[in-house]
């Protein structure tokens, strides 16, 4: 694993332990978007050294081969399926974006075994709101927890105007995955 | 019938129902045609089939973006990992904020040693750590929540952090390559940063992490993934 020495104020505690065998509030990878895809992997290939897929329609929704595809990026080492492999990064989803960039945010998981409502409406509670023009984001979309999807289920602003991309795994999910891991009580 | 169906291509595993199976590998894309299958056991865990996963290929076109095993990224030493997210909120939203992010998502959040008590810039927890606030498992990040900049050329927008080794060749080479500097090398919270611009007008912060270099270029990983 890796070591690297304390960055930030120590405030003489670890962080708390996250004892739940759910991964809701983790912030999975992070969201940019793109005009001009050749000029934005030059940019980052040649800059930063990222890896990149273009990512299945199961995760996007656009169909393989499309002129604007999204992209599953490795900012570092990788699973072969583009989750991390080592602790302390994220890797990144990108997409094209049609008109105006769009906000960047982090892609958080929610609870998997929660109605996608019942999240949604805890987030306006406190003061949210659920982005449903998809002028303001290409991934804004109704509220739909009729069938399991890969893709981001939910665009949603917090108080100060920040985008998150909310993502509800499917139940499918393996729990001896290494991201899946949690703390012991 | 519920099955567990695992892609020959990439060799992720997925447990659905015969009626509800994806048409394409949601890890490859690959076509169902290389699903294999075995009926369900009660646990994905348990399921028999595993499938060694593709080699890489050292020689790749880096531009080519159909599906590939991610490469070796032990030569960069770090550098390019996206390492933290930061927010922005109005001079005034502390409490607001830290009351969204605890409440609704379980986040353990401080505030950074020299802010500013009534708007302080606030590190947050994720999810599991290490002993020294450092994300402990794979695949997730921690962050910052910080008042909007007010500095020259940053915009009042929500960025990420990159890692680098080399401050000023990472502003050389992003101009090079079509992005624009915002602000040059600064310092914060003893921790040297600068900010950029990339080509498309994404907005983040790079972040000189010189003489650190990640435990796994020393000691090999192993993609074990869920095999």
């Amino acid at each position: 694993m890796e070591q690297v020495k304390t960055t930030y104020p120590n405030p003489d505690r670890p962080p708390k332990k996250f004892t739940a065998k759910s991964l809701h509030g983790r912030t999975r990878l992070y969201v940019i978007t793109y005009k001009d895809l050749r000029r934005f992997q030059n940019f980052y290939i040649n800059v930063f050294g990222w890896d990149m897929i273009e990512m299945p329609v199961a995760a996007s929704g656009i169909p393989a081969g499309d002129e604007h595809p999204s992209l599953l990026i490795a900012t570092g080492p990788a699973q072969y399926d583009y989750e991390g492999v080592t602790p302390g990064h994220m890797n990144m989803f990108v997409h094209w974006a049609p008109g105006e960039m769009e906000k960047p945010g982090p892609f958080t998981e929610i609870h998997m075994d929660r109605p996608l409502e019942e999240t949604i409406q805890k987030i306006i509670d406190h003061g949210g709101k659920l982005i449903l023009d998809k002028s303001k984001s290409a991934l804004a979309k109704p509220l739909d927890d009729s069938k399991q999807s890969w893709e981001i289920h939910a665009v949603v602003e917090d108080p100060a105007g920040n985008y998150l991309y909310l993502w509800k795994c499917p139940s499918s999910r393996t729990w001896d995955e290494l991201e899946t891991e949690y703390d012991e009580m | 019938m519920k099955k567990i169906y695992t892609c020959f291509a990439c060799g992720f595993p997925i447990a659905f129902e015969e009626t509800e199976v994806p048409a394409h590998c949601p890890g490859c894309g690959a076509p169902r045609s290389q699903f294999l299958e075995e009926p369900w056991c009660g646990s994905i865990e348990k399921r028999r089939i595993h499938v060694d996963p593709p080699e890489v290929d050292p020689n790749r076109d880096p531009f080519d973006i159909s599906f590939h095993p991610a490469k070796d990224f032990a030569p960069l030493r770090g550098h390019g990992r996206t390492r933290q997210w930061v927010m922005g909120y109005n001079k005034g939203q502390a409490e607001e904020m830290r009351s969204f992010y605890q409440d609704i998502f379980g986040w353990d959040i401080i505030e950074t040693e020299n802010s500013d008590p009534e708007n302080p810039t606030m590190y947050c927890a994720t999810g599991p750590g290490t002993e020294n606030w450092e994300p402990r498992v794979c695949s997730f990040g921690y962050g910052f929540l910080t008042p909007y900049a007010e500095e020259g050329e940053v915009k009042p927008a929500a960025s990420f952090i990159l890692e680098v080794k080399d401050l000023e060749e990472t502003l050389k080479k992003t101009v090079e390559f079509g992005g624009k500097v915002l602000r040059e090398r600064f310092t914060f919270e003893g921790q040297d940063y600068a900010v950029i611009e990339d080509s498309e007008g994404n907005q983040m912060y790079i972040w000189e992490l010189k003489d650190q270099e990640p435990d796994y270029c020393t000691n090999p990983i192993t993609r074990t993934g869920a095999q």
